[in-house]
């Protein structure tokens, strides 16, 4: 078919000693030629591409196993209660430290209020009620009841504060009631 | 002279367009098509699948990352557990998560009585005003009333007391009159705000 024996002997330079005229030989020359090396590039690029598959594969799957592992150990009962357990705690610390930070401590409050009422003021009744106070007094000296009612007053800690006297032969009886204000 | 050049030109044109060298050229157009056909239909997919298998690499990676440290928190946290187990504990009875207030109880007498006052009555109830300003996950207010009865000069150390217990109460309202009874006792009223826990197997 190539007839690659039969070549003709030539001295005429200008022409090739050989050349194919048939389509199947011209194939062949530019495939042991030219073609060879860009098919050879492109298999080379594919082998290595395929390569690199296998390795990635092996990887992820290697991978996958580990996690299934670590899985599967997580989902034990003993360790699924245990972080359970260990959730709560952390939760409870959290409020713990919340509660324990975050909350007014309303005795101080009451310890000051009660050490703010003047000795000539006998208190008969006292109420505090989220940040409410209501006191009921009695007294012989309106200057004492006067005098702590403005002191009341310009205390910017207090608000709404409002005095209600009566006065019969006896004593003076006060109502007071005011509100603490809040940070 | 004149034929010579003309021989020449004939000549060039003749090796350009020469039908060997047709042939090479498509010879090598086939070969990069199918270069390229092997490419776009072998090389491309693999490609493609090789960068999916990345991500799914680094996704398992990222995972695995985050189980290690878990294992490795809930490791330690077993240890500090077996270390710290003991207090721990004791926050079932500071706050109970099935409604059993009995530290709170046997702290309650001895403040009373290391103030002089007795307990008149205790009654426990849902918390129902909403005077918390910040929000808490697990613990729930409750609330209690106490009835006492003392005397006026020791409520403020009483109050102070109560405050103090390891359950971080506040006292939510408190009042009394001077009416005192025949052992010069005044009768007080104390609004306790404490915490519980409203899940019966939290510490479980």
């Amino acid at each position: 078919m190539f007839k690659f024996g039969k070549q003709p002997q030539s001295i005429d330079f200008l022409q090739p000693t050989y050349s194919p005229t048939d389509i199947w030989s011209t194939a062949y020359i530019w495939l042991v030629n030219i073609g060879k090396y860009m098919l050879i590039a492109v298999e080379i690029l594919v082998i290595g591409i395929f390569f690199s598959r296998f390795i990635l594969d092996k990887q992820s799957n290697d991978l996958k196993e580990e996690v299934n592992a670590k899985v599967t150990l997580l989902s034990n009962d003993s360790w699924q209660k245990n972080a359970a357990i260990y959730e709560n705690f952390q939760y409870l610390l959290t409020d713990i430290k919340l509660v324990k930070e975050k909350q007014v401590i309303n005795s101080v409050k009451i310890s000051e209020l009660m050490s703010g009422i003047p000795s000539s003021l006998h208190l008969s009744s006292f109420s505090y009620s989220v940040n409410k106070v209501s006191l009921r007094m009695t007294s012989n000296s309106l200057d004492s009841i006067k005098d702590y009612e403005s002191s009341l007053k310009n205390n910017p800690n207090y608000t709404g504060v409002v005095f209600a006297i009566d006065k019969n032969d006896k004593e003076i009886n006060v109502n007071v009631n005011f509100s603490l204000v809040v940070d | 002279m004149e034929g010579k050049l003309l021989n020449t030109e004939e000549y060039i044109k003749l090796v350009k367009e020469s039908p060997e060298k047709k042939r090479g050229y498509v010879f090598a157009a086939v070969t990069v098509v199918v270069s390229i056909l092997l490419i776009v239909f072998a090389v491309r997919p693999t490609i493609i699948k090789i960068t999916q298998i990345n991500a799914t690499i680094k996704e398992a990676n990222r995972l695995n990352t985050a189980l290690d440290a878990k294992i490795t928190t809930l490791s330690n946290l077993d240890k500090q557990f077996e270390e710290v187990g003991t207090e721990l504990q004791d926050l079932r009875l500071i706050y109970p998560a099935n409604g059993d207030f009995s530290l709170f109880l046997a702290n309650i007498t001895p403040i009373l009585s290391r103030n002089g006052f007795y307990l008149s009555g205790i009654s426990f109830d849902k918390y129902s005003d909403k005077n918390i300003t910040f929000a808490a996950k697990v613990l729930v207010p409750w609330s209690v009333k106490i009835s006492a009865k003392g005397k006026t000069s020791n409520a403020v150390n009483l109050l102070k007391e109560l405050e103090a217990l390891p359950m971080y109460p506040v006292i939510e309202s408190f009042s009394y009159t001077d009416q005192k009874d025949e052992s010069g006792l005044t009768s007080f009223s104390i609004n306790l705000r404490i915490y519980k826990i409203d899940n019966a197997n939290f510490y479980k």
